[in-house]
């Protein structure tokens, strides 16, 4: 893709990744097919701070873990109280760094 | 196994185990349940650590009523631990492959998600009435 595609992508979508992943990300990018920058467009990214939101609200149902799609793990937290209570408030501190981990792994799927 | 889902399974492993041993025989539970604490209304999963303590002390029928979630807890806690340390002592990844077989295969699927979900709207609305 040309330099201008790939970077305007990035501009909307730096908020999605980690920083450190970023240069890399644009690499790949530089060097993937035009055609594909649709399905690059169309990976379904989530905001992190939509999901910081979401795990305050309903963190204890697990709301946000069903969301990310760990189903299993959204069980596990909505069964447990939110994992007694705990689990609750660690993932309100760990969810934006899942949420740019699991968005990386749903965009490198589009990449290789 | 993934030594990540290891972790994660022998901590909340421990951490029930903990829970239940410091609350063993004792039939009023102080809760930990954020929801609760907040609303004073129960949550889905309220009432299950009295209902496994009652069904250790030989109470199935009240353990049902208290929570029906604790009947289906008790076996998981039994049965997990032995699975880890199979796991562990085979070095094989039966318990992690398990899990994510169930959840890629049976739980995405969308009439069993709705089943679940309902069930388990309904065993919430049964303990907002019971007042848990």
């Amino acid at each position: 893709m040309d330099q201008q595609k790939v970077d305007m992508f990035l501009m909307t979508a730096a908020k999605y990744f980690e920083s450190y992943q970023l240069a890399a990300l644009r690499e790949h990018l530089l060097k993937l097919d035009d055609s594909k920058l649709i399905q690059v467009q169309g990976v379904n990214l989530k905001d992190p701070i939509t999901m910081l939101v979401v795990s305050l609200i309903g963190g204890h149902f697990g709301v946000d873990r069903f969301i990310l799609g760990e189903v299993g793990l959204g069980i596990a937290k909505l069964l447990t109280c939110g994992g007694l209570g705990i689990w609750t408030v660690v993932d309100w501190f760990l969810i934006m760094k899942k949420t740019r981990e699991i968005n990386m792994q749903r965009i490198q799927l589009v990449l290789y | 196994m993934n030594p990540r889902v290891f972790r994660f399974l022998t901590a909340s492993m421990v951490a029930g185990y903990a829970w239940l041993a410091l609350h063993a025989g004792n039939f009023s539970v102080p809760t930990p349940c954020l929801f609760k604490l907040a609303t004073g209304l129960p949550c889905p999963a309220c009432g299950t650590t009295r209902s496994v303590i009652l069904l250790l002390a030989g109470h199935p029928k009240e353990a049902f009523f208290m929570n029906p979630l604790g009947i289906f807890f008790a076996p998981a806690l039994a049965i997990t631990p032995l699975w880890l340390v199979y796991d562990w002592l085979r070095k094989s990844a039966t318990l992690s492959i398990f899990v994510a077989r169930l959840e890629r295969n049976i739980l995405i699927n969308r009439w069993v998600a709705v089943s679940c979900a309902t069930i388990l709207l309904l065993n919430w609305g049964w303990n907002i009435a019971k007042g848990l």
